[in-house]
């Protein structure tokens, strides 16, 4: 297990519904049964609609929330027994726009956490040099402002710097770039994939899509307090979606051509649009007989039909999040 | 116990240095905190006068000088209720300003982190009011006055210690039990009214009178009581504050089951 930067088995949580008086039997389940793992040096992505359950998992897996049922460890350290060794060997972004002192300049407030976290004075300074230079701190004015006048950018730069500060194992980030501006985006993602590379484990939660298919090695969806597919993007497409598109713009010999298109894509699922002089006909197959739709596009051409390009077109993560998520709403 | 305590102190150097740093750039909570025993000093011999005599309520009270009195009183009163509020409301705080996670983190326990945040806060407030009393005492009192004075601060800071149980417990119980600032609204005007600062417990009901005696702070104020009567040597003063010590003790007991119980209630509704 100690490969293992997370190990998340059958994790279930419940919220009680009421208050202290009104403590009824109902509650609503945030979580009911999920699991995964995440390998060192592995950045793996938590995706899925607001209220699926992403944030519980990652506070479960920081020690901030005990799960009703199931268990976790972080660098081979239980979540619930090991709680202060966990503690140890975490950092954690919760959250863009809070968790810092107001009033203090983002070198106070990392000199603030570091002193928290038992971090020398002396090494400390090093150490805020050297996130500095990584996250790129300095160039952007984050060590000197105080936090109340900080742009989004700056503030998640912050955020990353002090998840980063004890120089921990496992780095739990939730919606690390909500909200950014491209630049500062580009720079959270390229600080992540070289922690990666450092070895580090990674859990990142996001509705970037993009994010997540330029950063992540492997991806788990969550929907309604479920792990509903889990893999590489690869894997989540292959798997998941074993229908590819082949799609080719054609310059027709006449007008009238749509009996000709029936008679020859018949038996295959195929739709057609017009943009302009030229039809774009897309044939779905199953993966790995792409070839039959090219021959009959092929038999298409000797009817007078003009090739203009073709491409076989995989679908989309974006895709698959709206499938798995049930259309990506509220859970 | 190690750990905990290596991780109290760490946590109190990070408060003590968070701390600095916001009073540096909010200069006015300092001037605050220097005014205040001298508005609550006016404004109480200012009604005395309108409504009574002082040296009637100096003899309700039981003290020779009563201005002393006053100042010394206003000085433990604030000092000690700190000691509850920064407590409670560090926790609070931290939630508002979404710290608190990030803090509970870096500690073994929640307690840990409320206790640090508490002491510092109220050490510090302490340490102001009692230096801006100063200029009153030598002007009412004397050279001598300003040395028991300070006999009666550093007892101050270790009674703080007595009462943070109170302020460790309000502080979780409000976050666990999501009650936010309530049980911060009802805490310091019933420590004011127990503590006897500014109105004799005698003239109270004899169950409140009663009660006040189960309140660390009314031991400190009747210390300040004694310091006012310029006969009382420091010997005598410190047994009401051994007495403020024990009851302090005997509520840290209590308060140490009850925070690991408040502690399982925020892991599993979360903070």
């Amino acid at each position: 297990m100690r490969e293992d930067g997370i190990v998340a088995e059958s994790l279930v949580k419940r919220y009680h519904i009421g208050g202290l008086l009104r403590r009824g039997r109902r509650y609503i389940e945030a979580l009911r049964g999920v699991s995964f793992r995440a390998r060192r040096g592995e950045v793996l992505g938590l995706l899925g609609p607001n209220g699926a359950g992403k944030t519980t998992t990652v506070k479960i897996l920081a020690t901030l929330l005990e799960p009703d049922e199931g268990d976790a460890w972080i660098a081979g350290f239980h979540v619930v027994k090991d709680r202060g060794l966990v503690r140890r060997n975490i950092g954690v972004m919760l959250s863009v726009e809070r968790g810092f002192y107001w009033k203090l300049t983002g070198r106070e407030n990392l000199v603030y956490f570091g002193l928290l976290y038992g971090i020398p004075r002396a090494k400390l300074d090093s150490r805020i040099r050297e996130l500095s230079d990584l996250i790129g701190l300095e160039e952007v004015g984050v060590l000197d402002k105080p936090f109340e006048e900080m742009s989004l950018g700056m503030k998640a730069r912050l955020g990353l710097a002090r998840a980063l500060l004890a120089d921990p194992e496992v780095i739990m980030l939730d919606e690390p770039s909500l909200g950014l501006d491209p630049a500062s985006a580009r720079r959270v993602r390229r600080v992540i994939r070289g922690l990666a590379e450092e070895g580090k484990t990674v859990l990142l939660t996001t509705h970037n899509m993009v994010e997540a298919e330029e950063v992540c090695d492997r991806i788990a969806f969550i929907a309604s307090g479920r792990i509903v597919a889990e893999g590489s993007v690869d894997e989540l497409k292959s798997i998941l979606s074993p229908i590819v598109s082949v799609v080719a713009r054609l310059l027709p010999p006449h007008n009238e051509v749509n009996g000709l298109l029936d008679k020859t894509l018949a038996g295959f699922d195929f739709s057609v649009r017009e943009r302009g002089e030229y039809l774009v006909v897309r044939i779905r197959v199953k993966r790995g007989e792409e070839h039959l739709a090219v021959e009959k596009l092929l038999s298409l051409v000797k009817d007078g039909f003009r090739l203009i390009e073709s491409r076989v077109e995989e679908p989309g993560l974006e895709d698959l999040y709206i499938a798995l998520t049930r259309g990506g709403s509220e859970a | 116990m190690r750990p905990v305590a290596s991780a109290l102190a760490r946590q109190l150097a990070a408060e003590y240095y968070m701390r600095f740093m916001a009073f540096s750039r909010a200069k006015h909570l300092l001037v605050t905190q220097i005014m205040w025993p001298y508005i609550m000093v006016v404004i109480i011999i200012l009604l005395g006068e309108a409504y009574g005599d002082i040296e009637v309520y100096a003899g309700n009270i039981g003290v020779d000088n009563p201005v002393l009195f006053l100042f010394t009183a206003s000085a433990v009163a604030l000092s000690s209720l700190s000691a509850v509020t920064y407590t409670a409301s560090s926790v609070i705080w931290a939630r508002w300003l979404g710290t608190l996670e990030y803090v509970t983190l870096a500690a073994p326990s929640s307690a840990v982190y409320v206790a640090a945040a508490g002491f510092a806060g109220a050490s510090l407030t302490t340490l102001t009011v009692y230096a801006s009393v100063v200029p009153a005492i030598l002007y009412f009192g004397g050279l001598a006055d300003l040395l028991v004075l300070g006999y009666l601060a550093g007892l101050t800071v270790l009674g703080l210690a007595t009462l943070l149980a109170a302020g460790i417990v309000a502080g979780m119980a409000s976050v666990a039990l999501r009650l936010e600032s309530n049980v911060l609204d009802f805490i310091p005007p019933l420590l004011v009214l127990l503590s006897g600062v500014f109105y004799p417990v005698e003239l109270l009901p004899a169950l409140l009178e009663a009660a006040s005696r189960f309140i660390p702070l009314y031991y400190v104020v009747e210390a300040a009581k004694l310091y006012s009567s310029l006969s009382t040597a420091p010997l005598e003063l410190a047994a009401p504050i051994y007495a403020a010590a024990v009851l302090g003790l005997v509520y840290a007991a209590l308060a140490v089951p009850l925070s690991l119980l408040l502690e399982r209630a925020m892991l599993r509704r979360g903070a």
